[in-house]
């Protein structure tokens, strides 16, 4: 399907004159910590691709963009993902309709997001920004004054990817084909989700709600199959969300709360052997963003984002997310000079479990117009008490990456 | 003869207050003047190119393109794409200026695929690496200043006003000199001044371009200079093109345009 659409989309803009295309190509460096463990790869190199194109004609609009990660001696890792691919016209100035696989943005929080469950992710990328793989969808979109009301279909839900055995990302556990499950029986990822959004903005304020049914690939339950090989369970689920960001002078705040209502809540053998199955919970995420200007154009700028799950259990949260009772403090600092100088020092604390920490340095500059570096460190700092759970698991993940980027 | 002196003083006193509240009165004026002979311009649809050049000399280029929409009894809406240096390229910035009240500012990550409302407040910092600052190259409406008539002066072959003005809203500079040609009722050179009163900048306004959007008459400069005195950095804004009163549609200048 996606390369059909591939084909009826490239073809035509490869004539046209007034398309709109960006896209880059970069070299990948990442150095894990050793774990000890001959089966996993602690030295990653990899090339990644993305091509970023859109053509507009009056009121119809196709665009492509699509990103491709290729590992050096791990073929196993290597994916394409097509982000968008799609088609849209607009219908009597305040209607667009479109068709394709889209990606889709829909919490104004930064790494903290409970609204933005449509898409699935390639988990097999840093645990805070995974990255999203597009979503088969058919759309209205009216839009009002400062404001949108959207209707979506998503015949097809789209399969995370996730980390192979050989990933310093995963559990080193090969993953099976995963199972859908819903109160009607289906067992295919082609299903009739679907779900319908209106934002709106007031001044300084803008409001977002939804309400959305389709299989919850955000959490899921790792299990076994019948053959007892590990499988994920994604069950049919209700979300109605809410959310609210308000602007004044240095200070961005938001709040976003998200309820999950499973329409089967059918028991399932989890990796460990227990009987388990999903249970009704809600995420909710508050964000405050200051901004900081200094003298000769610097600035800098604050983010604190807390999240935690509620209506569950402690242990029952634990299960659920790493990020179940968390903060992150970010502080970033743009120097503003002609190359873009950027560092970046962020931390996750986890305020349940004791002795959880995630710290993240990043530095960026531009080599030139078309070149541009960074270096990124990762500690995690969660020494294991007992049985490995939450951000433990990753404890030995500790890694320094770094990457070049041409960009075009 | 005491009673001589103190009415002496208090007469000082009084045409100094007279004097200052006439000079801020004639400020006004001439800002409210230069304004209303600026205004009625629709729109404009512009591609533009910014020279940055180091205290070494060394140069470096941002190239942009940007449309603004004139708003009736407010400031100005504006659309901005940027597209070089090629790691921002397809970044876009949409900006509501008010006149009573702070910005509205959103910013469109290509890389992220999503628009992020960002706080108005960052005005004093550097556009794109530049010695432009946000507040710099954004709408100048009357009502975001208090002004103060200086003098009549001669710059180059121009008649000029010269006036003080000073920001109203939390702002990067302390206050800014203006130099207005009287006859093309538009500034020639500004000197910034910033929060500890000095000198900070200097902008100087050339290749200036006579305009006529139904039947007024109006002059833009389609090169402004900007040297910095205390790093001496410089950078040169250039309109390579530049399409006055081109009404674009009002949804263009919405989120939903920026993806």
């Amino acid at each position: 399907m996606v390369k059909l659409i591939f084909i009826i989309l490239v073809i035509p803009l490869n004539g046209m004159a007034e398309s709109f295309t960006q896209g880059q190509i970069s070299f990948e460096y990442r150095r894990f910590e050793d774990d000890m463990t001959s089966e996993t790869h602690d030295e990653q190199i990899s090339v990644f691709s993305r091509i970023d194109t859109k053509y507009q004609q009056a009121k119809n609009k196709f665009v492509l963009r699509a990103y491709a990660r290729v590992h050096s001696g791990k073929s196993g890792q290597d994916i394409v993902v097509a982000e968008d691919l799609y088609y849209s016209t607009e219908v009597k100035d305040f209607i667009e309709l479109g068709a394709g696989y889209k990606i889709y943005n829909w919490s104004n929080l930064e790494v903290f997001r409970p609204a933005d469950t449509v898409n699935s992710k390639n988990l097999d990328t840093d645990i805070e920004k995974f990255e999203k793989i597009g979503e088969l969808s058919l759309y209205a979109n009216m839009f009002m004054p400062n404001g949108q009301l959207s209707i979506y279909f998503f015949p097809k839900s789209a399969d995370p990817l996730f980390p192979t055995k050989e990933s310093r990302f995963g559990l080193n556990i090969p993953v099976e084909d995963p199972i859908w499950v819903d109160k009607d029986g289906h067992t295919s990822n082609w299903n009739n989700s679907g779900a319908i959004r209106f934002t709106q903005s007031l001044g300084a304020v803008d409001f977002q709600a939804h309400i959305l049914n389709h299989y919850d690939r955000d959490y899921f339950i790792l299990g076994l199959n019948d053959e007892l090989a590990v499988v994920p369970y994604f069950f049919r689920v209700n979300e109605s969300s809410v959310g609210l960001q308000h602007s004044a002078d240095q200070y961005l705040t938001k709040f976003e709360v998200t309820h999950k209502n499973y329409q089967d809540e059918s028991e399932v053998l989890s990796i460990v052997g227990t009987a388990v199955k999903p249970k009704d919970f809600s995420v909710a995420a508050l964000g405050l963003e200051y901004d900081q200007s200094f003298d000769h154009g610097s600035t800098g700028k604050i983010l604190i984002e807390y999240q935690r799950i509620l209506g569950v259990s402690l242990y029952e949260r634990s299960i659920l997310s790493v990020f179940q009772n968390d903060l992150f403090v970010n502080y970033s600092y743009n120097l503003n000079d002609t190359m873009g100088t950027q560092l970046s020092l962020g931390s996750f604390i986890d305020l349940e479990r004791s002795h959880e920490f995630l710290h993240i340095a990043t530095y960026t500059r531009r080599l030139s117009n078309t070149w541009k570096y960074n270096i990124n460190m990762r500690l995690f700092d969660a020494p294991i008490k007992s049985s490995p759970d939450g951000m433990e698991i990753l404890n030995q993940s500790d890694s320094l990456s770094f990457s070049l980027d041409r960009f075009f | 003869m005491c009673n001589k002196k103190i009415l002496i003083i208090m007469m000082s006193l009084f045409s100094l207050v007279s004097y200052s509240k006439n000079s801020q009165e004639k400020g006004l004026e001439i800002a409210t003047k230069v304004q209303d002979a600026n205004n009625q311009f629709l729109g404009e649809i512009n591609t533009t190119k910014m020279i940055l050049i180091d205290a070494y000399g060394a140069q470096t280029v941002r190239k942009m393109k940007g449309k603004i929409l004139e708003v009736e009894n407010d400031g100005d809406k504006s659309l901005s794409t940027f597209l070089e240096p090629l790691d921002v390229k397809g970044t876009k910035m949409l900006t509501w200026s008010h006149k009573q009240k702070n910005d509205d500012q959103w910013l469109y990550l290509p890389s992220l695929r999503r628009v992020k409302r960002i706080s108005s407040s960052g005005q004093s910092s550097s556009f794109m690496g530049s010695e432009f600052s946000f507040e710099d190259l954004g709408s100048q409406e009357v009502e975001k200043f208090t002004y103060n008539y200086l003098k009549d002066e001669t710059l180059g072959d121009s008649l000029t006003w010269v006036l003080e003005r000073t920001p109203i809203r939390k702002s990067g500079y302390s206050k800014q000199i203006v130099w207005t040609s009287k006859k093309m009722l538009t500034p020639l050179k500004i000197e910034y001044f910033d929060r500890r009163e000095k000198l900070l900048k200097t902008a100087v306004f050339s290749d200036f371009k006579e305009y006529s959007i139904k039947k007024k008459k109006m002059f833009r400069a389609n090169k402004i200079h900007m040297k910095n005195i205390q790093t001496k950095k410089e950078s040169i804004f250039l309109w390579e093109t530049r399409s006055l009163g081109s009404v674009s549609s009002s949804r263009e200048f919405m989120k939903r345009s920026l993806k």
